[in-house]
C-alpha cells in the first residue's frame, strides 16, 4: 500500500487538453473537364444474355461538334462486353481527337 | 390495382441502384442535359454539365429512398442551357438511370438550372425514390 501511495501521490499528470476541431462549412468540391465544348464522352449500355448466353452491347461516342457514333457488339460475358465497349470508345475517342 | 411493397423491399431495389453507380469501382458520372428526355438510355440531348458521384455513391435505402451522397461540382460547364434531365453512369459510363432535374422537388436538385457555359455547375441534393409504396 505504500509502495503505491508512494507511486501515485503527489503526481498529478494532467489529461492533455483536447481541443475540439473546428467545424467547417461543407466545401463544394470542384472537377475541371476542360474548356466548354470540347468534351468527348461516351456512354455504353449492356442488355440482358440472350438466348445462347452471350451479352448484347452498344456503346455511343458523342463528339464535341454534336456528331454521335454508335456500334453494337456480343460478348460471351457481362464482364467481356463491358470491356469491348470500353475499347471501342477508346479508340473512337482517339480518332476523334486525332481528326481535331 | 397498386402494387404495395414492403418497405425492406422498396430499400432493396433502391440499393440495386447504389450497387449499379458504384459497380465500376470508382466514383460514378451524373450528366446533365437540355432539352427533351429521351426513352430510357436512347440518345442524350447536349451534354451541359458532368457531376461526379462519391465513391461509394449513397448509405443504403431507407423509407424507399436512396439518398445520394455528397457530388462534386463541375467547375465548368460544357454548354448553356436549360437543364432538363440527367442520367447517371458508372465510371466506365455503363447506362444507370435517367431522372428529372430541377431546383427543388427533383430528384436530383441543381444549384440552378440555367446554365452557363464555363460557369460551376452543382448539385443541392439527390435522391432516387422507389414506387409502389
Amino acid at each position: 500500500m505504500k509502495f503505491f501511495k508512494r507511486m501515485f501521490s503527489g503526481v498529478t499528470e494532467q489529461a492533455p487538453v483536447v481541443t475540439p476541431a473546428a467545424v467547417e462549412a461543407p466545401v463544394v468540391a470542384t472537377i475541371y473537364h476542360g474548356p466548354p465544348g470540347t468534351r468527348i464522352y461516351h456512354e455504353y449500355f449492356v442488355g440482358e444474355p440472350r438466348h445462347d448466353g452471350k451479352f448484347p452491347w452498344n456503346c455511343r461516342v458523342y463528339a464535341p461538334d454534336g456528331t454521335i457514333t454508335e456500334i453494337p457488339g456480343v460478348a460471351d460475358t457481362r464482364q467481356a462486353a463491358d470491356d469491348a465497349a470500353g475499347e471501342w470508345a477508346a479508340s473512337t475517342k482517339a480518332t476523334i481527337r486525332g481528326a481535331a | 390495382m397498386t402494387v404495395g411493397l414492403a418497405t425492406t423491399l422498396r430499400n432493396a431495389r433502391a440499393d440495386q441502384i447504389k450497387t449499379a453507380v458504384d459497380a465500376g469501382g470508382a466514383a460514378g458520372l451524373f450528366r446533365v442535359y437540355d432539352g427533351t428526355r429521351p426513352a430510357t438510355g436512347g440518345t442524350a440531348t447536349t451534354l451541359l454539365a458532368e457531376l461526379t458521384m462519391s465513391y461509394p455513391s449513397a448509405a443504403s435505402a431507407s423509407g424507399g429512398v436512396l439518398t445520394f451522397s455528397a457530388i462534386t461540382a463541375d467547375a465548368s460547364a460544357n454548354a448553356t442551357g436549360t437543364a432538363t434531365w440527367g442520367r447517371l453512369v458508372t465510371s466506365a459510363s455503363a447506362f444507370v438511370e435517367d431522372f428529372s432535374v430541377g431546383t427543388s422537388g427533383a430528384d436530383f436538385n441543381l444549384n440552378t438550372v440555367s446554365i452557363t457555359s464555363g460557369v460551376q455547375v452543382s448539385c443541392t441534393s439527390a435522391t432516387s425514390t422507389e414506387g409502389n409504396a
